[in-house]
């Protein structure tokens, strides 16, 4: 296998855009991308395009509009892992030869509410009303409080870290801070999940641009991104919750690396208390003590792992095809020494993690 | 008043007039599965047989939904559990009968039918739930 790099990254701002389409979106961070590679449009040799519903054919209704030269575009829906999903698998069309420079782009448009889990309208869990995604990681919640002693305010300090690095991140949604008492105070979704603790509803779209190492010169001296490591799974029958522990073993193993050489994760904030779990699964800190590692501040930018420097979900928003993408994109910033106010100190290794309905997840690990 | 199953299939009332769900076994590794199901989630062998579950279980976790998507119809907050049933199989529904401030999660409970809600012609759709096992239930 090849090696892979990012030598392109794009993203509009997320945030409410009820006059513009997904092509209007996803069009400008795809320009982007491609300018900040330096990689012409007849040099795109594949496209693929993630969203979870934005229509038949997005991917080419968004690549039509910057060249028709007949290549091959791929549309790939995987629940919230769907932009995670377009990476790993323009990676593995690059490192095994099939091509050499592919361009990606993840984009949603959202609806306001709750948001549901995967399931039809005819279905039993539709018709209970258990098709409430807050609602799955409220019950994870209550166990973990349960079991480790997890609390409110330790949940709640995520979402305030978030926010505060989310003010810091001109592509955020939400660029506000609050405090510990704004987010427990707040609207109760799913006991204990309160409404500042989810994610906004959010429009967005981040694109990259991957190449095989060899052709990267070509187009780009700026620092090299390598993709390291690239998992998708889905569950395991009787082990439904180590989704993110399987994915991230075989993102280390692939990398050769272990949770201790990571200087920075973006991790599936949707809801906050989600971090905490995704942190302890993630291996970088053992079961249970993800509380308490954010009461030492241990995940803040300037922490032994910056966690969501970019502000995660839970600030930036959460176009569903989009955040996948948008994490490898900060990942990306970061590595470059280009995140700004936002800049990890010493950034050499990123890891990227999301989790989906359905039993889907997905780990990245990016290192220069 | 006719009382309709939500769907065909998931249980039946036994003699004593008690709840009781319909799921799987394979017959190769003995797993069993609520709903059924065709194949083996744990081993994918085909040709699952029809069984009888337990009647009780344990509350895993659990929540209470107090902002409910669009589509549901039903009275909010309603409180899900997530139950592990004795003989195995793992499902969510409803718990009834149960105050906000009773810790759930370890406790027993059993498999109920009740009322989810009612059709365009006034009959009862009934639906499995969960009601906290009296005086601890049979462990």
């Amino acid at each position: 296998m090849r090696n892979v790099t990012i030598i392109g990254a794009g993203m509009h701002k997320c945030g409410r855009y009820p006059d513009k389409s997904y092509v209007d979106l996803a069009l400008p961070a795809c320009l982007d991308a491609l300018d900040d590679a330096g990689v012409p449009w007849k040099d795109v040799q594949s496209a693929y395009a993630s969203h979870i519903s934005q229509g038949v054919s997005a991917g080419q209704a968004i690549m039509g509009q910057i060249g028709l030269t007949g290549i091959p575009i791929y549309n790939v829906e995987n629940a919230c892992c769907a932009g995670s999903t377009a990476v790993n698998l323009a990676f593995h069309a690059i490192a095994s030869g099939q091509y050499d420079v592919a361009l990606l782009v993840g984009f949603e448009k959202m609806k306001k509410g709750v948001i549901g889990g995967i399931f039809d309208e005819m279905s039993l869990e539709e018709n209970l009303g258990l098709n409430v995604m807050p609602a799955l990681y409220a019950m994870l919640a209550n166990s973990h409080m349960h079991h480790y002693g997890l609390t409110q305010e330790q949940i709640a300090k995520v979402a305030v870290k978030n926010h505060k690095n989310g003010a810091l991140n001109p592509h955020a949604h939400i660029r506000k801070e609050v405090t510990v008492e704004e987010v427990l105070a707040s609207r109760m979704i799913a006991d204990p999940i309160t409404l500042l603790q989810c994610c906004p509803t959010s429009d967005g779209a981040a694109a990259l641009v991957l190449c095989a190492e060899e052709v990267g010169g070509r187009y780009t001296s700026k620092r090299k991104v390598f993709i390291r490591g690239s998992s998708v799974v889905s569950e395991l029958c009787g082990r439904e919750n180590d989704v993110t522990t399987r994915a991230s073993a075989k993102a280390y193993e692939m990398a050769g690396i272990g949770p201790k050489d990571v200087d920075l994760a973006e991790v599936h904030d949707a809801f906050a208390v989600g971090e905490i779990l995704h942190c302890e699964h993630l291996g970088f800190c053992p079961e249970g003590e993800g509380g308490r590692w954010v009461d030492e501040g241990r995940t803040e930018i300037t922490g032994e792992i910056a966690v969501n420097p970019s502000g995660g979900l839970q600030s930036r928003g959460h176009p569903l095809g989009m955040t996948g993408v948008a994490q490898v994109c900060e990942a990306v910033w970061q590595l470059r020494g280009e995140a700004g106010a936002r800049q990890v100190a010493d950034a050499r290794v990123a890891l990227t993690h999301t989790q989906g309905a359905g039993g889907v997840c997905s780990v990245h690990i990016l290192a220069v | 008043m006719i009382q309709i199953p939500v769907k065909e299939r998931l249980f039946k009332t036994d003699a004593g007039g008690r709840a009781v769900l319909m799921g799987s076994v394979c017959p190769a590794c003995g797993t069993r599965f609520f709903p059924a199901r065709g194949s083996c989630a744990k081993c994918a062998k085909r040709g699952l047989a029809q069984t009888d579950l337990a009647r009780e279980g344990e509350i895993v976790t659990y929540t209470i939904v107090r902002q409910a998507p669009a589509t549901w119809k039903g009275e909010v907050p309603y409180t899900i559990v997530w139950v592990k049933l004795d003989d195995g199989p793992e499902l969510m529904s409803h718990l009834i009968g149960a105050r906000e401030s009773d810790s759930l999660i370890g406790r027993r409970v059993e498999v109920v039918l009740d009322k989810l809600r009612n059709d365009a012609d006034g009959n009862e759709i009934v639906v499995h739930k969960f009601k906290l096992a009296p005086n601890g239930g049979n462990r």
